[in-house]
């Protein structure tokens, strides 16, 4: 494949609080290439939407700081872009949808007027050439009556004013549209519509997407490729298929067992024992070790890196690393690593 | 710039989702429709609003209503209402019915452009601390805090005593005085804005900091400041009648209400009307000012909406 839209490497995102450093990113290696859909999956803290948040520029600096790592898109570093930089790449280049449609538009100016001042802030054009961009937009998100530039936001549903926030965001053609649980907040039956509805301009455009999300349903429905992020981490990495298919983290396997299905008839539901770990005080050694039903005694003294189980698939976790190295043999170079 | 005409109608029947809506832009008309039904339900801000009208309306055809001048002596001093002088005469032989008239004319004049001024001023400072924070922020937040370490009519007259008395430095001195009420609550409101989900969603838009401000959170913090405005404009007033009355606001022969009581007070016993009306006028004012502020202040909270 050619060259990622967007190459995230080693970045480590951490707050400086009054209660000490929070590594809310730690190292986090992920990849978007032209016209894919990626998923990024992780339970509420685990560091996804902070993530996302660090690719737009939009971490307030302080309490937050890129301590470590580079954000390249489209070849360029934006850990060192200019605040103006990144207004002119924000909205233009790469834009994002957030979880909450229903508070994400201004409620004082009609859908027309955000839409215009959204085109506008980046191309220089009249307000009828922006509206009539607009009008265009909407139609394809599926909102095609022509009093919808007047409308106000309080006046159309949830799923409504998704699709006219995904319009927003898709309207400058960008290169890459991140999604932060666009479908969190709403009905069932509406997920399903605005979800086909990513999946269709996606394919019409070209658009690659990075699909934040804690639903396993949504990836299996949208994505190509799928990282799985725990505590700041990267913990496993694969395609779809392999991931529900032959999960290979601990994690991954417990979040996926954690799914009801219809024609097991169990009592209780599973659910991964234990929280997740404070991120003041990380567990020495690996992060989901107090956790793990697998967990033995290299887990708690030295960090699994990310390394590849097969082809395409990797996965932070030391019962693969040993395989490779020998049953047994705790391999010295990572409990160095970890003094 | 609603429903431009060039705009082409598009057939609506394929919208393949989305509930039916209410309306489309007739919508605003209906808004202010509601909003007005509501107005004149609220008894206070009905009440209020008439009493302000009233005085508004006095101090704009106050020459068509009074008989006299208002520095037109007649030979009858203090002399008690009667169907020539209908609140009396002072002690000059002025009319007292024409200088309180007149006097709407100052005391709404220096309510608005003090309160304006303050506004202005206020609102402004801290739109600036809220949004940006950091050494902006403690800068303007100790600034309101040393005004607000005074009571604000000594901070009013020690201002005045600076300046030098008289009306218009008296206006300069409330509109200082009131910054504070103003800054604190714009601060406050920007600081709960610039949270909301738009502004986030402004920003990943590409938008500039100065655009969002003027846009997005400017408009959606001013509601309480045009209601804190209302009563800021009943404070004004007082202030004014209190610098009056002390000798450093208006001077004579200015029917300035505050002023008026003073130069009464020596005869309040022999002709006590020289101080019963400019007083009334006084307390009128304020009270129709308060209670249009509270009117507005419920009307334009959601959780009053029936």
């Amino acid at each position: 494949m050619a060259q990622p839209v967007l190459e995230i490497s080693q970045l480590k995102l951490h707050f400086f609080t009054d209660k000490g450093r929070v590594k809310a990113v730690d190292g986090v290696d992920l990849a978007v290439h032209e016209g894919e859909i990626v998923g990024l999956v992780g339970e509420s803290g685990c560091g996804k939407s902070v993530t996302s948040l660090a690719v737009m520029g939009l971490i307030p600096q302080p309490p937050g700081k890129v301590v470590a790592g580079t954000i390249r898109f489209q070849g360029k570093d934006l850990t060192k872009a200019s605040p103006r930089e990144m207004r002119r790449i924000r909205g233009n280049e790469m834009a994002m949808i957030f979880q909450e449609p229903m508070t994400s538009l201004n409620p004082l100016f009609s859908i027309g007027n955000q839409l215009v001042e959204a085109i506008r802030t980046h191309r220089s054009c009249s307000k009828q050439e922006a509206k009539n961009m607009a009008l265009e937009m909407l139609k394809k998100v599926g909102i095609s009556r022509s009093g919808i530039l007047d409308e106000y936001p309080h006046q159309l549903s949830g799923g409504m004013r998704q699709r006219v926030m995904i319009a927003m965001a898709m309207v400058l053609n960008p290169r890459l549209l991140i999604a932060d649980e666009p479908t969190t907040a709403l009905d069932v039956t509406i997920q399903a519509q605005i979800l086909d509805l990513m999946k269709a301009l996606n394919q019409e455009f070209g658009t690659a997407i990075l699909l934040i999300t804690h639903d396993l349903g949504v990836v299996a429905e949208m994505c190509d490729r799928v990282v799985v992020m725990y505590a700041g981490q990267v913990v496993e990495e694969t395609d779809r298929r392999r991931l529900f298919r032959n999960p290979k983290h601990p994690y991954t396997q417990g979040l996926l067992k954690s799914i009801p299905k219809l024609e097991e008839q169990k009592k209780r539901l599973y659910s991964i024992p234990g929280q997740v770990p404070n991120p003041l005080g990380m567990p020495k050694g690996c992060r989901f070790a107090p956790r793990c039903e697998f967990a033995f005694d290299v887990c708690g003294r030295a960090e699994p890196q990310l390394l590849p189980v097969e082809d395409g698939h990797l996965s932070r976790c030391w019962l693969h690393q040993e395989r490779e190295e020998g049953r047994g043999h705790e391999p010295d170079h990572a409990i160095a690593q970890s003094q | 710039m609603a429903s431009e005409s060039n705009m082409v109608a598009v057939p609506s029947q394929n919208i393949p989702s989305g509930p039916p809506l209410t309306g489309g832009s007739p919508d605003k008309a209906e808004a202010i429709k509601d909003f007005l039904r509501a107005f004149l339900r609220h008894k206070s801000a009905l009440i209020g609003s008439i009493i302000v009208l009233m005085f508004l309306l006095m101090a704009v055809i106050a020459p068509l209503i009074t008989p006299y001048e208002y520095t037109e002596r007649s030979q009858e001093l203090l002399a008690p209402p009667s169907a020539d002088h209908w609140f009396g005469t002072d002690e000059m032989g002025r009319d007292l019915f024409t200088r309180v008239v007149y006097g709407s004319r100052i005391s709404l004049w220096v309510g608005f452009v003090a309160i304006s001024g303050s506004i202005i001023i206020g609102s402004l400072l801290g739109l600036i601390a809220g949004f940006y924070g950091g050494w902006r922020d403690s800068l303007i937040s100790r600034f309101f805090d040393i005004l607000l370490a005074f009571p604000g009519i000594l901070l009013a007259i020690a201002i005045v005593a600076m300046l030098g008395p008289g009306l218009n430095n008296a206006l300069i001195a409330i509109a200082i005085i009131n910054i504070p009420t103003f800054g604190r609550l714009m601060r406050s409101r920007v600081l709960s804005v610039k949270e909301e989900d738009y502004i986030l969603a402004a920003r990943a838009m590409g938008m500039k900091n100065s655009r969002i401000l003027w846009k997005h959170i400017l408009p959606n913090s001013w509601t309480p400041i045009m209601v804190q405005g209302t009563l800021g404009f009943a404070t004004a007033v007082i202030e004014a009648a209190a610098l009056g009355f002390l000798g450093l606001g208006a001077q004579p022969p200015e029917p300035e209400w505050g002023t008026m009581l003073s130069d009464a007070r020596q005869y309040i016993q022999l002709a006590p009307w020289t101080m019963i009306f400019p007083g009334l006028a006084i307390m009128l004012t304020v009270l129709g000012f308060n209670l249009l502020g509270d009117g507005l202040r419920d009307l334009f909270d959601p959780r009053m909406k029936r």
